[in-house]
């Protein structure tokens, strides 16, 4: 209660950060729509490639990177006329992506071949082939850039792979389907979803054993019915929001005493989120009613539903 | 996998001599061709379930509605029960359903979140209906599909084992061949591939209907 209380305080001496623009790609419908957060509408719908997933912007904000799966390729937007530059080469079938601090390297999980590409942008190069699990998926970059995991989906393992010499470091077995991971920002845990098996796993980056395994039962529905996705966690490292899939929810997560706080309702089939810079509203992808949701994340409650193209996915918000 | 699923279900029992096995899977192969798009994907957690969809149980009510739960039956309300047919029946149009709740919300006096928890209710519970009948509909299809794959295997090798029995040599193996002499194989060739193309529209019937009660829980919701 205090925290919240102090939370709501913090938000009402934030500066106001001006408006930023969030990503939003629309696996079916191939298209990306692009939504102002100050007017909370979309702006502009701008045409993908075929089966438009994985979305990032680059630190400064000049360019948006969209995995057009069935492409093969990663295409680049200039997020300025959002005209499509350029198609990287980013082996078969990219769903998700990582990208270092400095944005000029791209790690992506290539779903079909069982290996992670990793790419040069500027020279649009791939530098190494990582072969790992099957069907790769999460993909996630430790704050230092030293550390790259992937998880696989068939071998339900979090793979730890040296940044620089690519070498397998580890595997650890998490539960079936890990979908995502995620590193707190000070480097310390990596969260990793399993879709099928209902958790989170959160393990220890340094000795890479699992300290927690969130479950979440919501009232009401059926273990089936939750299946973990994407996460966010806020600046400070002490808030990670988890996407429940077709529980049509989003858990609010305690990062420090691993309590859960909140089951937030929000679209049909839930998948990826995006914090805006200030971290005001977190906006969650929702595949099957073909909208996104726009939380309070002061108020940890869901304000909007804002119409997009069909079976939205990945959600990326431009740096301020 | 579902190719395995299929393949299994054309699978003629061996009999020990190659050729007629050859005949078989050459049938089995034409008919593949055309029954794979619909039944890709999933796991095979139940036989008869044809869909690359998940089988799953009925719509919670806790996966669509954050409001309160009420006690009462919704079709004591005739109001509600009225409303809640309409809201439910695919022939009213989603766009159609907000305004007729707006209208139900305005008029519907003190006991307002009561009468639109209860309208959720009543919608949910005519949308899980229907959804039941549909999957229970999509399983019969299934078993109807199985049982004329059978039925075209064993007539293929029926007319197979005659044509060797008479010596008609080599050219008995091509599918053609016996399709142009027993023009019924043909027919019921014809038919399961019809439906299985069919099965792929069939299939999202369910998803349709979890995706309208989602859209009536939301409109009902903002109401309150």
């Amino acid at each position: 209660m205090i925290a919240l209380r102090l939370a709501l305080v913090a938000c009402l001496f934030a500066s106001p950060a001006g408006a930023t623009r969030i990503y939003v790609t629309n696996e079916k419908s191939n298209d990306i729509s692009v939504i102002d957060s100050d007017t909370l509408a979309v702006t502009q719908t701008v045409k993908a490639g075929r089966r438009p997933r994985g979305v990032r912007v680059s630190p400064d904000g000049k360019w948006l990177y969209v995995c057009a799966s069935d492409e093969d390729g990663i295409q680049v937007f200039d997020t300025a006329s959002m005209k499509l530059l350029r198609t990287l080469e980013s082996g078969p079938d990219p769903e998700q992506f990582a990208m270092n601090a400095a944005g000029d390297l791209l790690y992506i999980a290539n779903e079909d071949n069982a290996q992670v590409t990793v790419l040069d942008v500027k020279k649009n190069q791939v530098i190494a082939n990582v072969p790992v699990g099957v069907e790769p998926e999460g993909m996630a970059l430790s704050p230092d850039g030293a550390v790259l995991v992937n998880t696989s989906e068939t071998t339900n393992m979090a793979h730890f792979i040296d940044a620089k010499t690519f070498a397998r470091i580890d595997n650890v077995l998490v539960d079936k389907r890990p979908r995502y991971a995620l590193f707190t920002p000070d480097g310390s845990k990596l969260w990793v979803s399993s879709e099928v098996g209902g958790t989170v796993s959160v393990i220890d980056a340094k000795t890479h054993q699992i300290v927690k395994k969130l479950r979440f039962d919501v009232p009401g529905l059926t273990r089936e019915e939750v299946q973990p996705v994407g996460m966010r966690v806020t600046g400070d490292g002490k808030t990670v929001f988890v996407a429940l899939g077709p529980a049509n929810r989003v858990a609010v997560v305690d990062a420090e005493t691993f309590e859960i706080r909140k089951y937030i309702l929000v679209g049909q089939r839930v998948w990826h989120m995006a914090l805006t810079p200030d971290e005001k509203y977190l906006f969650t992808a929702n595949g099957n009613s073909n909208d996104v949701t726009v939380i309070d994340v002061a108020a940890l409650k869901a304000i909007k539903s804002i119409p997009v193209g069909q079976a939205p996915l990945g959600v990326a918000a431009a740096p301020n | 996998m579902p190719k395995d699923k299929l393949a299994l279900m054309l699978r003629r029992p061996c009999k020990g001599r190659l050729e007629a096995r050859g005949r078989s899977r050459l049938l089995a192969a034409a008919l593949l061709l055309f029954a794979t798009p619909a039944l890709a994907g999933g796991p095979p957690v139940d036989d008869d379930w044809p869909c690359q969809q998940r089988k799953t149980g009925a719509i919670s009510r806790a996966a669509i509605w954050a409001g309160p739960e009420v006690s009462g039956r919704w079709d004591d309300d005739a109001q509600v029960a009225a409303l809640a047919r309409k809201l439910a029946s695919r022939r009213t149009p989603l766009d159609e359903a907000g305004p007729l709740i707006d209208a139900f919300a305005k008029e519907a006096g003190a006991d307002k979140d009561k009468r639109l928890t209860l309208l959720f209710d009543g919608t949910l519970d005519l949308i899980n209906g229907e959804r039941n009948k549909v999957m229970a509909a999509i399983t019969r299809y299934a078993r109807g599909q199985k049982a004329l794959a059978a039925k075209v295997r064993d007539d293929a090798d029926k007319v197979a084992d005659a044509q060797e029995g008479q010596g008609y040599g080599q050219d008995i193996t091509a599918p053609d061949a016996l399709e142009k002499a027993h023009p019924e194989l043909k027919w019921d060739k014809r038919i399961f591939d019809d439906r299985a193309q069919a099965l792929t529209y069939v299939c999202e019937s369910p998803v349709l209907l979890e995706k309208r009660a989602f859209a009536l829980a939301r409109a009902i919701q903002e109401k309150l």
